[in-house]
């Protein structure tokens, strides 16, 4: 911010009032972002969100706008001033979540499959049964994209967010693990993936700040997942305390590493789905085998791409 | 562990980010209705246990994000669901003139046996309607959906539009068991979805409400 002086202003003057596919998004998306903070449910606050938003859509075209970074600048916003709260988008978006909110949404997908890596070093007896009930690539997306500010309340979810911007991505990893080991012996009876989700689900509703002065948000998750049973509650202090003496052997160099691995990874199946569904949507009775299909396939993306297009 | 279910059918919610899916979806499973409702990331994942004549399913309805950069992710789950409520806002055009795209999105992913039904909702704001019934319901008829206008506002027609999805798949599925002596009929609720059948299949058949 001091090495920028009034690039944040500059750039809100350049974009505001400028139409494109992310400012249409993103004028969607501004009421539904923390639409239980009182902050958010007046002209004042959206309109903050609003430019810092479309700022930064226009500062990173090939980002843009992804729905998630609402939800996350909201928070930011609550915190800081309006070009504080820009700069940490930056440093989010660029730095600490690489590649998050892309096209694909493919760094927070490489993240997940750290997360699946480290649940077999970690929770092996939980990791064979995750995999069966595919729970952790259904459920934990929302986790990483959004630091957990979507699924548990507010007030909990912030203190996660305040040591994320201490230590990085590791303390959302060990949280996210945390999470699996307190849910185990539940997790290990559920016979499919909704079971599981829903058990996953509740627990993170009921994550409380007992420490917290501010008047308490309701937390709209819990509209989705509420059952009958009377909910436990969990502290968060105990939870991240938990978390650190169990899992906090996780060093920054080895998930950067991980990363690396699994960026390939995802990018191939990523690749691999696109590739099984255009074979797919071709009717079986011209006279192809899949296998000439998926070459076929191969061919016309390699040409697409030297012709600096990609199929769709 | 035994599921005290007969089965467990799974149901997806697909269409444009903002037509009202997850308040739909909160409608239905807890009769809970929000103005301003957050986006959803991902997928969302919620059940409710309905009557089907005398047996008691318990539907799971997966709530999809409809946002383009999640579309990886959200098509997913397209593979394991034996229906699907295609929605629009019908007091967006643009929501339901990207209606066949979508379709042809679940297509590529769902078994071709999945049964679908597409949802104009936001009937209360029928001064702002910019989507005619007709035009939706003719559409829904060529292409052999069903179709059905809600508002999960006021509740019109949630429960129905839930519960004639469900109803189809049921009889799909007696229907496909009397007649099963072939090896690829189609398990309710498995969600490996096991071995795709041939896609040249016939689609849903039409059925005006």
């Amino acid at each position: 911010m001091e090495t920028h002086p009034g690039y944040y202003t500059e750039l809100v003057e350049k974009s505001t009032g400028k139409y494109s596919l992310a400012t249409e998004e993103i004028e969607r998306d501004l009421h539904r972002s923390m639409p239980e903070h009182p902050a958010f449910q007046n002209e004042l606050g959206i309109a903050a969100l609003r430019r810092v938003l479309t700022a930064y859509a226009f500062r990173n075209p090939t980002i843009g706008y992804c729905q998630a970074m609402n939800i996350v600048t909201s928070v930011l916003l609550l915190y800081g001033s309006e070009e504080e709260a820009f700069w940490l988008l930056v440093a989010l978006c660029e730095r600490m979540l690489p590649d998050y909110y892309n096209t694909r949404v493919v760094g927070a997908l490489v993240d997940q499959g750290i997360f699946e890596e480290l649940t077999r070093d970690f929770l092996p007896q939980l990791s064979e049964k995750m995999q069966d009930l595919g729970v952790i690539s259904s459920i934990s997306l929302s986790w990483f994209l959004t630091l957990f500010l979507s699924v548990m309340p507010f007030e909990s979810a912030v203190v996660i967010v305040d040591c994320f911007f201490y230590e990085g991505i590791k303390v959302i990893l060990q949280v996210a693990l945390a999470v699996l080991d307190a849910n185990m012996e539940q997790l290990l009876g559920c016979s499919d993936e909704g079971e599981a989700m829903t058990v996953l689900g509740r627990y993170l509703d009921n994550v409380v700040n007992k420490q917290s002065v501010s008047p308490p948000i309701p937390h709209l998750h819990a509209l989705l997942t509420s059952g009958d049973d009377p909910p436990v509650e969990v502290d968060i202090f105990e939870l991240l305390k938990v978390s650190y003496e169990k899992f906090s052997s996780l060093r920054a160099e080895d998930i950067e590493q991980m990363r690396f691995k699994q960026r390939l990874k995802v990018i191939q199946s990523l690749e691999d789905t696109a590739k099984r569904s255009v074979v797919r949507a071709i009717p079986v009775d011209i006279g192809f085998s899949i296998e000439e299909l998926e070459d076929l396939y191969m061919v016309f993306k390699v040409t697409a791409q030297s012709q600096g297009r990609t199929p769709s | 562990m035994l599921s005290p279910y007969l089965s467990t059918p799974s149901v997806v919610l697909i269409g444009e980010s903002g037509v009202g899916k997850t308040n739909l979806l909160s409608r239905f499973t807890r009769n809970e209705f929000s103005h301003d409702s957050r986006t959803t990331i991902g997928v969302e994942f919620s059940t409710r246990t309905v009557m089907l004549g005398t047996a008691a399913v318990k539907a799971q309805i997966w709530d999809t994000a409809g946002l383009e950069r999640y579309r990886a992710i959200t098509s997913a789950y397209y593979r394991g669901a034996v229906g699907a409520l295609l929605v629009f806002d019908l007091t967006k055009h643009q929501t339901y003139a990207v209606v066949e795209r979508w379709l042809k999105e679940l297509y590529d992913h769902a078994e071709a046996t999945i049964v679908v039904m597409l949802v104009g909702n936001k009937s209360d704001l029928s001064q702002a309607r910019e989507v005619p019934t007709e035009e939706a319901r003719m559409f829904a008829e060529n292409n052999g959906l069903l179709f059905l206008e809600t508002s999960a506002l006021d509740s019109t027609n949630v429960e129905l539009a839930f519960e004639t999805v469900l109803k189809e798949i049921f009889e799909k599925v007696s229907k496909q068991r009397q007649n099963s002596t072939r090896t690829n009929a189609i398990t309710l609720g498995s969600a490996q979805g096991g071995q795709e059948p041939g896609s040249g299949e016939k689609r849903a058949c039409c059925i005006s409400l």
